[in-house]
């Protein structure tokens, strides 16, 4: 009996680690996310969800990469987007598709602040609220966010496979 | 709105032509908003600090304003070989120059001291490029993003502030 049940025991706690993994990389990854819509919420001592668009916009017009109108929208939906990724990839909802999206967002963001380094444009990154400089630094830590995200991507599509292998 | 900014910056006069002359012409002029301009000449423009003293003296004859514009408006023509009385001389009556000539030489440094006071007090805020713009209203100060902003963003949030 013994010699039975410590295999079992074992197997079942490799079996646990990816989803530990998983989960802590989905809070780290949901965390970030929430930081940054934070800090475009909430700056100099309170919060502004009536007029956080119009400083954002001008961050977001800086990048010199889109129409007024689309800065705009970009402005007052990405703030949002960021705090419904953030709460989703925390809670574990959706995880699949959030964690795609979140994949896709980030890429975007480092696509534009390649860009913005490549031309020397010296502007606010814009990541972490309006006073975050845009340095070969910010590009090395989004990148570092991007490898997070697809791994917690990557992760969330194979431990999803898998179970669903187990219950067929 | 405090501009901090360096006469011999080209991000600077892009936000001057740009910008700055739209905000005097819809809002300075007809005192909805006060515009204060910092100077704060960065070491790599070598005669950013001539250009600053020259604007200071005329300020103290009412023409900060009408010197500012020439001083963009021509910055390609002097800020090569720092020929800047040469070409800003041209833009104003000959006795009106010479009179900012001569504070400027009488009044050196004092001049000198308050280009020096903006420049701390944009050390103080971490101003790290030109031009930084702040914006206080209602008792709460926010530093735009640096290097200059879209007039229609900057309009779209005076005119939300302005209805506060």
């Amino acid at each position: 009996m013994a010699t039975t049940e410590i295999p079992l025991q074992t197997s079942a706690r490799r079996a646990a680690w990816p989803r530990i993994l998983l989960l802590v990389g989905r809070v780290v990854l949901g965390s970030i996310f929430l930081i940054s819509a934070y800090t475009k919420l909430h700056f100099n001592g309170s919060w502004h969800f009536g007029d956080y668009h119009f400083l954002f916009a001008m961050a977001v017009d800086s990048y010199n990469m889109l129409p007024l109108w689309a800065v705009e929208i970009v402005a007052r939906v990405l703030p949002i987007l960021e705090a419904v990724l953030g709460a989703f990839l925390v809670l574990g909802v959706g995880l699949r598709l959030v964690a795609s999206i979140t994949s896709a967002l980030i890429l975007v963001f480092i696509g534009a602040m390649t860009r913005a380094l490549i031309l020397h444009i010296q502007i606010k990154c814009g990541c972490f609220g309006n006073d975050d400089p845009l340095t070969i630094w910010t590009l090395l830590r989004d990148s570092s966010f991007l490898v997070l995200a697809l791994a917690v991507t990557i992760g969330a599509f194979l431990l999803t496979k898998r179970r669903d292998t187990v219950s067929s | 709105m405090e501009v901090f900014g360096d006469f011999q910056c080209p991000a600077c006069r892009g936000f001057f032509e740009g910008t700055t002359k739209q905000v005097i012409d819809d809002y300075v002029i007809p005192g909805k908003v006060y515009l204060i301009h910092r100077d704060f000449p960065l070491d790599m423009h070598p005669y950013a600090r001539q250009a600053a003293r020259l604007a200071n003296a005329a300020a103290e004859f009412g023409q900060f304003e009408a010197v500012e514009r020439a001083l963009y408006d021509h910055q390609d023509e002097w800020s090569a070989k720092g020929n800047i009385d040469e070409i800003i001389a041209n833009n104003f009556p000959a006795a009106q120059f010479k009179k900012f000539q001569a504070f400027e030489t009488q009044h050196m440094n004092e001049i000198n001291a308050s280009i020096e006071r903006d420049r701390s007090l944009g050390m103080q805020r971490n101003v790290n490029q030109t031009p930084t713009v702040y914006v206080t209203a209602h008792g709460k100060t926010e530093a735009l993003p640096g290097g200059g902003v879209d007039y229609k963003l900057l309009k779209s949030y005076f005119d939300y502030l302005l209805r506060q």
